[in-house]
C-alpha cells in the first residue's frame, strides 16, 4: 500500500467529481443551484492543485474563485428574475455551442503541445538553474540560511516545488516584472469598465 | 517506509501503534501494537485520533466560552449571569445545546430543501478548518502548512458563500436582505484583513503559523500596531461581533439570515458563530501576541491559553462598550478607513525592512517606537477624515428620497418609506 | 514519503471529520423524531416564511439594491491584488538584499496602478452607500 495509491485514488475521484459537477452546472434549471455547483467545481480544482504540489495556487484558487468570483456570480444570479425555472433558450445557442467546443479543443491542443516541466523531467542542474534558484533552511542557531536549489537522490528537487510561495515571490520581481505591471493595468480596465456598465444600468 | 508528520501528538499515537526504528527510537520506548507493514493503517488511525481530539477540544471550548461570555456580560451589567445549573452555572450551555437538539424542526414551504439543509454544514466547516493550522503549543497542531496564513484567509472566505446559500435557500425576503448585507460586510472587510497581515509576513518571512510564532523575537503587536488594529477590527466584522453585528440586528431584521432556521440547524449556526470568535482570537494570539511563546515558568499550552482568553475578554469588552454601527458607516470604515491604514502600514514596513533587513532585538525596539508613533498619528488623521465624510453623508440623506429596495411590485401603502433605507 | 503529502493526508482526514460532525448532530436531532422526543406538528402558518409576525405578502423580491454589486466587484479586484502581494511580502527580506530598491519599487508601482481605479471609484461616488439620485 504505497502513497502513490492514495494519490491516484484521490486524483481519479476528484476528476470524476469535476466532470460531474460541470455537467450539473450546465444542465441545472435552477441558476442559483448551478452557481453553487460551480463553486463546488472550483474547490475540486483546488484539490488538483494541491495534488500537484502547487499549494500556493491551490489556496489562491479557493481564495479568489470560491471566495470572490462565486460570491459575485451568486450576487448576479439574484438580479435575474427567473432564478428557479431558468430562462428561455438564447437565439445564439448554436453559435455559442460552436464557440465553446472550439475553445475546448483549443485548450486540449495547447495542453498537448506544451512541454510541461514535470518534477521527473528535471534531472540536471542546468535545467534547475533556468527555473528558480533559492530556498530557505533554518540553521540550528535560529538564523535563516539561503541555499541553492538541488536535486535530491529520489528525483525530488528541493526548493523549486517544495515551497511554491517563495519561488513565486522572487519570480514576480525578476522574470515576471513586466507581466506584474500588466496585470495591474488589466485590473484597472476591468474595474473601471464594470463600474461604468453598472452605473449606466443604474440610470435606466 | 515511514509515514510520520512533525507533530507531537501524532508522533506519540503513531509510535505506540507502529514502533519504527528510524523515527520513534529517539523519543523513548513505545508499545508498537501493529506489526511492520501496516504503517498506512497506523497513519490513518493516528490522524483520525488527532483530528478527533482537536474537534472535541473545539466543541468543549465553545461550550465553555458561551458560559464564560454570559458570565462576563452579567458582570459588565452588574448582575450575576447564569449560575443555577452546575457549579457557577458551568453546565448552562450544555443544557442549552441538548435542549436545542430536541426542538421541533421547521422547514418553510418556500425553502430550497437541499440547500437549506446544506447551509449549516457549510457554515461550520470553514470555522473548523481554521483551527487545523493553529499551533496551540510546541509541536501541537493538526498540520503545519507552508501556506498556513493564506489557508486561513481562504477557508474564511468560504463562509461568505455559506451566508449567501443560507439566506437564499430559506426563501424569505428578510433573510435575503440580511444575507446581502452580511456578504457585503464580509467581503469588504476581507481586503483590509488580508492586507494588514502583509507587514507580519515581511517581518517573519514565512506563511506557516508555527514559523511566524518562532520568528517573533518580540511580539508583533509591538512591531505592527497598525496591522494589529486593522486586523482586530476586520476580524470583529468577519465574525459578526457587536460594533459590526448589523446582519443579525435583533431589533431590525429578526435573526437575520438565520431567520427561518430552527432546532439543531440554528444550533449549528450558533456553534459556528462562537467557534469563529475563538478562531479569530486564536489567530490574533498566534500572529500578534507570539502564540505559545513565553517565559519558561509555564508550559507553552498554558501561555497560548492565557493569550487566547485575553483576546476573548477584549472582544467581550468591545461588545459591552460600543453600540451597533449603521451599514453605511461599516462599509465606509472598511473602504475609506482601514484600506488606507493598511497601505500606510505596508509602505512604512517595506521602507524599514529595506533599511534593516535582519534587525536585532534592540533595533526591533527602535522600529516598534517609530511604528507606534506612525500608528497613532495615522489613526487620528483617518478618524478625522472619516468623521467628515460621515457628516457629508448625513446631509445627503436629508436631500434624497429613500427608496424601497425590496420589490417593484409592492403597493406603496404597505411600506413606511422612511424606514426602508437598506 | 514526502512530508508535504502526508500533511495533506491528515488535513483530508480533518476535513472529513469537520463535515461529519455537523452532519452527525443534524442526524441525531432528526432521528429523535422517531422516538417521540422531538415534536413535529407542522401547519400552514408555521411553514410560511417568517416576516416578523405578519403573513408574507407580495411577490418574492426579484430586484435588489445594485449597491451590493459595486462592493463585490471592488472585492474581486483587490483580492487579486492581495494574492499578488503575499508571495512578494513573504520573500521581501531576501529580495531586498538580492535586488535592492527594484524589489521595493516594483511592488509600489503595482500598488499605485491598482489604487488609481480605487480613487476613481471614490471620486465618482461608488463607495458612498446612499446614492444621490437627483
Amino acid at each position: 500500500m504505497s502513497g502513490n495509491f492514495f494519490i491516484d485514488i484521490t486524483f481519479w475521484v476528484v476528476s470524476f467529481l469535476i466532470i460531474l459537477g460541470s455537467f450539473y452546472v450546465v444542465t441545472a434549471r435552477n441558476i442559483f443551484r448551478g452557481a453553487i455547483g460551480l463553486s463546488f467545481v472550483f474547490i475540486c480544482v483546488a484539490i488538483i492543485f494541491f495534488l500537484l504540489n502547487a499549494e500556493f495556487l491551490g489556496v489562491v484558487q479557493i481564495l479568489v474563485y470560491v471566495g470572490a468570483v462565486s460570491v459575485l456570480i451568486a450576487f448576479a444570479v439574484m438580479f435575474i428574475k427567473d432564478v428557479v425555472d431558468g430562462s428561455k433558450y438564447s437565439k445564439y445557442r448554436l453559435l455559442s455551442a460552436f464557440l465553446c467546443s472550439f475553445l475546448f479543443f483549443v485548450l486540449i491542443f495547447i495542453s498537448q503541445v506544451t512541454e510541461w516541466n514535470s518534477m521527473d523531467s528535471i534531472e540536471n542542474e542546468d535545467a534547475l538553474a533556468g527555473l528558480e534558484g533559492f530556498y530557505f533552511e533554518e540553521s540550528e542557531s535560529g538564523s535563516i540560511l539561503i541555499k541553492k536549489a538541488e536535486v535530491l537522490s529520489d528525483g525530488v528537487n528541493k526548493g523549486v516545488f517544495i515551497n511554491s510561495t517563495l519561488s513565486i515571490g522572487s519570480s514576480l520581481i525578476s522574470n515576471f516584472l513586466i507581466p506584474l505591471q500588466v496585470i495591474g493595468f488589466i485590473l484597472i480596465s476591468a474595474l473601471i469598465g464594470s463600474l461604468t456598465i453598472i452605473r449606466q444600468r443604474r440610470k435606466q | 517506509m515511514d509515514m510520520i508528520v512533525e507533530n507531537n501528538i501524532f508522533r506519540f499515537i503513531y509510535c505506540n501503534l507502529v514502533n519504527t526504528n528510524e523515527s520513534c527510537s529517539d523519543f523513548g520506548n513505545f508499545l508498537g501494537i501493529l506489526p511492520l507493514g501496516f504503517e498506512w493503517l497506523a497513519f490513518l488511525i493516528s490522524g483520525f485520533l488527532l483530528c478527533f481530539i482537536y474537534i472535541n477540544g473545539i466543541l468543549g471550548a465553545v461550550i465553555l466560552s458561551i458560559w464564560g461570555e454570559r458570565r462576563l456580560y452579567g458582570r459588565f451589567q452588574n448582575r450575576s449571569g447564569p449560575n443555577r445549573w452546575g457549579p457557577m452555572g458551568v453546565f448552562t450551555s450544555t443544557a442549552d445545546a441538548i435542549k436545542v437538539m430536541f426542538k421541533e424542526d421547521v422547514v418553510p414551504v418556500d425553502a430550497d430543501k437541499f440547500l437549506f439543509n446544506l447551509a449549516p454544514v457549510l457554515m461550520v466547516f470553514p470555522v473548523f478548518m481554521v483551527f487545523s493550522v493553529i499551533p496551540v503549543g510546541i509541536g501541537t497542531f493538526v498540520v503545519d502548512l507552508n501556506v498556513g496564513l493564506l489557508f486561513i484567509l481562504a477557508v474564511t472566505s468560504l463562509s461568505g458563500l455559506a451566508v449567501v446559500i443560507a439566506s437564499w435557500a430559506s426563501g424569505n425576503r428578510i433573510s435575503i436582505f440580511s444575507g446581502l448585507r452580511a456578504v457585503a460586510v464580509l467581503i469588504s472587510y476581507e481586503i483590509p484583513m488580508a492586507l494588514s497581515l502583509v507587514g507580519v509576513l515581511m517581518l517573519s518571512g514565512t506563511l506557516s503559523l508555527n514559523g511566524i510564532v518562532e520568528a517573533q523575537k518580540i511580539p508583533f503587536i509591538l512591531l505592527q500596531p497598525l496591522g494589529f488594529v486593522v486586523f482586530f477590527l476586520a476580524s470583529l466584522a468577519e465574525i459578526n461581533r457587536t460594533p459590526f453585528d448589523l446582519t443579525e440586528a435583533e431589533s431590525e431584521l429578526g435573526a437575520g439570515y438565520l431567520n427561518d432556521y430552527s432546532s439543531m440547524k440554528f444550533g449549528i449556526f450558533f456553534l459556528a458563530e462562537f467557534a469563529a470568535t475563538i478562531g479569530a482570537s486564536a489567530v490574533i494570539a498566534t500572529v500578534f501576541l507570539a502564540g505559545w511563546k513565553g517565559p519558561e515558568i509555564l508550559p507553552s499550552h498554558i501561555w497560548f491559553g492565557i493569550k487566547l482568553i485575553l483576546v476573548l475578554g477584549l472582544i467581550v469588552w468591545v461588545r459591552m462598550s460600543w453600540p451597533r454601527m449603521r451599514i453605511d458607516q461599516i462599509l465606509h470604515l472598511a473602504w475609506k478607513g482601514l484600506f488606507e491604514l493598511t497601505l500606510i502600514n505596508i509602505i512604512v514596513t517595506t521602507i524599514m525592512i529595506s533599511i534593516k533587513p535582519d534587525p536585532s532585538v534592540n533595533e526591533m525596539w527602535i522600529m516598534a517606537i517609530i511604528n507606534w508613533v506612525i500608528c497613532i498619528f495615522s489613526l487620528i488623521i483617518v478618524s478625522k477624515f472619516l468623521n467628515r465624510s460621515v457628516k457629508d453623508n448625513f446631509s445627503n440623506l436629508k436631500n434624497t428620497t429613500p427608496y424601497p429596495v425590496g420589490t417593484e411590485k409592492i403597493k406603496s401603502s404597505f411600506i413606511n418609506k422612511k424606514e426602508m433605507v437598506n | 514519503m514526502e512530508d508535504y503529502l502526508l500533511q495533506y493526508g491528515v488535513l483530508v482526514v480533518y476535513a472529513l471529520l469537520a463535515i461529519a460532525v455537523p452532519i452527525g448532530m443534524l442526524l441525531i436531532s432528526y432521528l429523535a423524531t422517531f422516538i417521540k422526543i422531538r415534536p413535529s406538528k407542522p401547519n400552514e402558518v408555521k411553514l410560511s416564511a417568517y416576516e416578523s409576525g405578519l403573513p408574507p405578502f407580495g411577490p418574492k423580491p426579484v430586484m435588489f439594491n445594485f449597491r451590493y454589486y459595486y462592493y463585490a466587484i471592488l472585492f474581486v479586484v483587490f483580492d487579486v491584488e492581495t494574492v499578488l502581494i503575499f508571495p512578494w511580502a513573504v520573500k521581501y527580506g531576501v529580495l531586498s538584499k538580492q535586488f535592492g530598491l527594484i524589489a521595493m519599487f516594483a511592488m509600489f508601482v503595482f500598488l499605485f496602478i491598482v489604487t488609481v481605479p480605487f480613487i476613481y471609484a471614490w471620486r465618482k461616488g461608488d463607495l458612498e452607500w446612499i446614492y444621490n439620485r437627483n
